[in-house]
């Protein structure tokens, strides 16, 4: 016969229908069934007191149904607003060698996959960047910024802001444009990028999002990766349109501050997008917001709203 | 013991109680010789001794590990053992019943069928999982250890063997160790990778050389945290196994244009068959790389023959739609119709490959007087795979919790525990504390290490 003292006991925490143990000191354990005697252990011991309010909630299906609409308040609060607002503080407070780097880095990239070196004239490159420059010191004045050209190959007309405040303009942009004020809507669109650190934000996003989405989808991956993809892609081109979004507004303002015209802005986005509008891709998966959308954007500026 | 091959000489150290029986067929790893092993006894030390060598008093410790050799069980006449062929035709026409023929008849009486029993619904795990991944999303991944913990426990207590559970006894705290520490290296990689690609590239190199570890460690800990009738199963593979099987195998298969990946597949299970012990009984696997070419050219043909005719139909269309304008409906139809058909091929050829091997390996398996038996049929497991996914993308993943259960309930409850002397009664063996870096990882990539 062995005594020993009750608190020394452990009771396995409640979970669904599954059988309760006392376990000793010892390693050795007593299967307990009676719910009056697991009922008086719970009471003395009090074990594993938060599983078994996990537990009271796992046996109301009205707690349960609660929990499922927590969970859909809380993953939408994440991805809306905590993740955003996150991603911004931690890119505002990113120091200028790590965008350096990251810039430098990316334009390598971009140089060896898609670039070939610019041919524009030396007096048509001075002309854009004196426009460029008086932008700059408008936008980001605490920040230095440069401009450089190359021709765009595959990716045409185009420009990029990259973290550091970069912005690349290809050939066929440069090209594109019928007239200056064309091209100053698209560097402004891209200096308000490198104004708002979105790409550093779209980043930080992104590893928030898959992170979040890992956790709530782990389980089921393994049966459908697509299961997964979609809805990242979802969410992220969500950002992206954003941030877009953002950047258009933005430099419209800059325009009608400056007692300047937004229609060239405007002309230039409506010919550059019309094009690339794909019949029948859901504007949902879109990294840009749709033409139409966008110049509606631009007027509900305009308007002053 | 000891056990010298007669042909090349090579030392062989095989624990005691891994020895099938008095006698048995041995294939020698050094040298692939086939040959008969007699377990004797030392007249010197009364330690077990091959009958015919001497005995190698004092140095028993230090010889090579034991996965240099593989035992088959022995058969009635072991003279006749002799090729290879006839030993495998012989597998093929017992197919669903499992023979231990090194058995003695007085134990083969014996013989009692524990078939698993799981028990758990999908309403119940429902519950658990949905709330479990609330307070996962609330507390912003730190619950995730309990509910991992919670959601293991759930499916082992409702898995019964002569009506005794199993259990899941891992520490939470433990694996929110390991969660932090890979979960941390993964936010580190998702960041560098879009900010410094050479820093992550570094990262993922570190990740590959670790990955061999990190499943020793998943392993390790899974089964020691596994236990039925409280008792504890073991892992007791090894680190350099590991590495082999994780690391450089995988380097070889595109030098080897894939023809050894029958043999991986092989070494993979064999990692887990031949290491796992339940208390201080470890098992023994005795089965071979040859069975699993079967198994994979099985299945090939099955990918590859439907793929060839579709695409063979495809490029005939792309033909005489060239010549006919308009049929462009007609090929894009046709395309869909065959991206399907390869995509259930494939699937079907996965599930097949499973099955097999896994009732194979089960069906080579031995825990001293305890065999297993699984019977899974690649075209049932096909049916509820695909059931399942229909029916996540049709609930928008709120079925879960029961395609989880029904693919469980299904596996387990075709698998049998098969004894012939009772249950016998384990002894616990030695346990020491284990972190979960492993499983942490495993989990996060999705590494699943086949039951």
């Amino acid at each position: 016969m062995l005594t020993l003292p009750l608190e020394q006991c452990v009771l396995t925490p409640p979970l669904g229908s599954s059988r309760r143990f006392l376990k000793f000191p010892g390693g050795e354990r007593l299967q307990v069934d009676d719910p009056a005697v697991l009922a008086f252990f719970d009471d003395t011991l009090r074990s594993h007191l938060g599983l078994q309010w996990v537990h009271f909630i796992e046996s109301h299906w009205r707690l349960v149904a609660a929990c499922v609409a927590g969970l859909v308040v809380c993953v939408w609060a994440l991805m809306a607003f905590a993740l955003p607002h996150f991603a911004k503080k931690i890119a505002l407070a990113t120091p200028a060698g790590v965008m350096d780097r990251i810039s430098d880095d990316t334009l390598k990239l971009l140089d060896n996959r898609f670039f070939a070196l610019s041919e524009l004239s030396p007096g048509r490159k001075a002309e854009v960047g004196k426009i460029f420059s008086t932008l700059c010191v408008d936008f980001v004045p605490s920040q230095g910024c440069n401009l450089v050209f190359r021709k765009g190959g595959t990716l045409g007309a185009n420009a990029f802001a990259l973290p550091s405040g970069l912005v690349i303009v290809t050939d066929e942009l440069v090209d594109f444009a019928e007239n200056n004020d064309e091209l100053a809507g698209v560097l402004a669109h891209e200096l308000v990028h490198v104004k708002e650190r979105h790409g550093v934000r779209h980043v930080i996003q992104q590893a928030g999002v898959f992170m979040l989405i890992s956790t709530l989808l782990g389980d089921m991956t393994s049966l459908t990766s697509l299961g997964s993809a979609l809805p990242m892609m979802l969410v992220e081109s969500g950002y992206s349109r954003q941030f877009e979004q953002e950047a258009d507004e933005n430099a419209s303002r800059y325009f009608l501050e400056h007692d300047r015209s937004v229609q060239p802005y405007k002309d230039m986005l409506y010919r550059l997008t019309k094009d690339q509008q794909l019949p029948g891709v859901a504007s949902f998966l879109a990294s840009h917001p749709g033409a139409e959308e966008r110049l509606q954007a631009i007027e509900a500026v305009e308007r002053g709203d | 013991m000891h056990i010298v091959c007669p042909e090349c000489s090579k030392d062989h150290l095989v624990a005691d109680e891994k020895l099938p029986a008095q006698k048995f067929n041995a294939i020698c790893r050094g040298c692939a010789a086939r040959f008969i092993v007699e377990v004797g006894s030392c007249p010197a030390c009364n330690a077990k001794n091959q009958l015919g060598q001497p005995c190698p008093c004092g140095n028993g410790d230090k010889a090579e590990p034991l996965e240099v050799l593989q035992i088959i069980p022995d058969v009635e006449e072991p003279e006749d053992a002799g090729t290879a062929s006839t030993e495998e035709e012989k597998l093929e026409v017992v197919e669903d019943d499992v023979d231990v023929p090194h058995l003695r008849p007085e134990f083969v009486q014996v013989r009692e069928e524990h078939p698993l029993k799981f028990t758990g619904t999908g309403g119940e795990y429902f519950r658990i999982w949905i709330v479990n991944l609330f307070l996962t999303i609330i507390t912003l991944g730190i619950y995730a250890a309990w509910a991992k913990v919670r959601t293991r426990q759930y499916f082992y207590n409702h898995t019964f063997c002569a009506d005794e559970p199993f259990d899941y006894l891992a520490d939470p705290l433990i694996i929110l160790r390991g969660n932090l520490v890979i979960g941390g290296g993964f936010l580190l990689y998702s960041l560098s990778n879009a900010f410094s690609p050479p820093v992550s590239a570094a990262i993922a190199l570190v990740f590959g050389v670790l990955f061999p570890y990190l499943v020793f460690k998943a392993l390790r800990f899974l089964a020691r945290n596994s236990a039925y009738r409280n008792i504890r199963f073991h892992f007791l593979g090894s680190v350099e196994e590991s590495y082999i099987t994780y690391l450089l195998l995988p380097i070889l298969i595109p030098l080897t244009l894939g023809l050894i990946l029958p043999y991986w597949g092989y070494r993979r299970k064999k990692y887990f068959f031949d290491n796992f012990a339940f208390g201080n009984r470890r098992n023994i696997f005795t089965g071979i790389p040859v069975d699993f070419y079967k198994i994979y050219i099985k299945a090939f043909v099955m990918v590859v023959l439907p793929v060839l005719v579709v695409g063979g139909l495809i490029a005939g269309m792309f033909i005489k739609g060239a010549a006919a304008e308009g049929m462009s409906g007609g090929i894009i139809a046709l395309m869909v119709v065959a991206y399907i058909g390869f995509f259930l091929a494939f699937i079907f050829a996965q599930q097949y490959v499973y099955a097999k091997t896994t009732n194979y390996c089960w069906r080579y398996s031995s825990l001293g007087v305890v065999k297993f038996r699984s019977t899974l049929d690649a075209g049932q497991l096909m049916w509820i795979r695909m059931t399942n996914i229909l029916a996540l993308i049709l609930s928008a993943g709120l079925l879960f919790p029961w395609t989880k259960v029904r693919q469980t309930k299904y596996v387990f409850e075709h698998f049998t525990v098969i004894s012939y002397q009772g249950l016998p009664d384990f002894a616990a063996g030695e346990q020491d504390a284990e972190d979960a870096l492993g499983e942490a990882a495993m989990d996060f990539f999705d590494f699943e290490i086949g039951l």
